[in-house]
């Protein structure tokens, strides 16, 4: 009776639509994330190859495309490399070493990391990293390098994750600003220099900041910190830039520039307690 | 049992080339190898091939479970519809059809995910909607390709039967 009900071509279709509909629902439940776990653990292997692959093969034709640039920068470093090299050798071996240790230094002490490769970038502001369930990232974690702001995870698998960027449309948090002088790495009591607060918002063009109040001296340069209930500590987000100048609004907006460029990130850590 | 091997084997290999082309160019083979294996292949394989393979992307692209299935039950549905309505004989219009088809997928595909994922609706760009018409574009003369290899090994009327002259 079933191959008959399934002979009627209108119904194919339709049955797929009831079973997307239904997968959607079930996958917002509890039993969505048990799903995803035996698939995350048979096919995630395979993704992750073919996307290394693609990028490999990305960055080969990118390399070949711009050849005589790649040519001269290399040789830019290579005398770099010897300059540094008969400074010091040891600078040269443990590069990555010193790079982690400079991140690990900088950190925000009382809490556990997570060391996180990330595997791509999306332009709609999310990026996908290495970790995942098995290493004890769940979702609403921050993420985080040194002690600047990445981002919060928003859906977890088995042995990786997707962390939504401060550039994601649906991003938005609370924000203070304070002088671009004043070093928000040392641990001082910062409530004495904050300027004004604001809110932080993802847009198409980049990070958008409103709110900000109309009498405050913020200028373009000063430095943008997460102070939000659901991070709980204080990581820095970017600069202020482009600030508006209407003396007919009730409130000063502009763009965040963020500290460094998503899309060039390599390592990132989850803070998981 | 041969096919459920060509099953798992067809998935493990859709699922990679999904990922690779999808990655280096945006480019989706899911829509393109069900629209053309619709109707060419029982639906004994058809619905339990495509459900996992839908699973399977959706968990490995980090994306709601279920959207590709969805998307794939719309797009199937107005691929049917355009079959209905338009002339038989006509291949222009079959592939007309299949572009309208193929540019649907992509337009749903982004719109559903930022809808489902992020509770926002999402913008397209200038530079988005060229790679969703090139990405069409190339789904579309990748199936006339597909349909003259399948002109040349087997019968136009019933693809279950292998052409003998």
């Amino acid at each position: 009776m079933f191959k008959n009900f399934l002979r009627i071509k209108l119904l194919q279709p339709l049955i797929l639509i009831v079973l997307g509909i239904l997968l959607i629902l079930l996958s917002r439940s509890a039993i969505g994330s048990a799903l995803r776990v035996p698939f995350s653990y048979l096919f995630e292997p395979v993704s992750f190859t073919a996307q290394n692959f693609s990028n490999s093969l990305s960055n080969w034709g990118t390399a070949l495309f711009d050849a005589s640039a790649y040519i001269e920068e290399n040789e830019k470093l290579r005398e770099e490399i010897l300059e540094i090299k008969s400074k010091e050798t040891s600078v040269i071996n443990h590069e990555e070493y010193s790079s982690l240790k400079a991140n690990e230094a900088l950190m925000v002490t009382g809490g556990e990391y997570v060391l996180s490769k990330v595997l791509s970038f999306s332009q709609k502001g999310d990026i996908y990293i290495n970790t995942g369930i098995k290493e004890g990232v769940k979702v609403g974690d921050s993420v985080l390098l040194g002690n600047v702001f990445v981002g919060i995870i928003s859906s977890v698998d088995s042995s990786g994750a997707l962390v939504r960027l401060p550039t994601n449309r649906s991003s938005s948090y609370e924000v203070v600003i304070l002088p671009s002088t004043v070093n928000a790495q040392e641990s001082i009591k910062l409530d004495g220099y904050i300027k004004s607060t604001a809110v932080v918002t993802g847009v198409l063009e980049g990070i958008k900041i409103e709110n900000i109040g109309i009498n405050s001296e913020v200028l373009d340069g000063d430095t943008v910190v997460l102070r939000d209930e659901r991070i709980g500590q204080l990581l820095i987000i970017g600069r202020v830039v482009g600030l508006s100048n209407n003396p007919a609004s009730t409130s000063k907006s502009g763009f965040v520039s963020p500290i460094f460029d998503y899309s060039n990130l390599l390592t990132v850590f989850v803070k998981i307690k | 049992m041969l096919e459920i091997l060509i099953g798992i084997i067809g998935i493990f290999v859709s699922l990679f080339l999904e990922h690779f082309l999808f990655s280096l160019f945006g480019f989706s083979l899911f829509i393109l190898i069900s629209l053309n294996m619709w109707g060419r292949v029982s639906n004994r394989f058809f619905f339990p091939f495509f459900l996992l393979l839908g699973i399977s992307l959706d968990v490995t692209m980090h994306q709601p479970i279920g959207l590709h299935i969805l998307v794939l039950g719309i797009a199937l549905l107005i691929y049917i519809l355009f079959e209905t309505l338009l002339p038989d004989d006509n291949k222009v219009s079959k592939y007309i059809s299949m572009l309208f088809v193929f540019l649907l997928f992509y337009f749903l595909n982004l719109l559903l995910l930022s809808l489902l994922q992020d509770g926002i609706l999402r913008i397209y760009t200038s530079e988005i909607l060229i790679k969703i018409f090139a990405n069409s574009l190339l789904s579309v003369l990748l199936s006339i390709l597909v349909g003259k290899l399948f002109s040349t090994v087997r019968d136009s009327k019933s693809y279950q039967s292998i052409r003998l002259k």
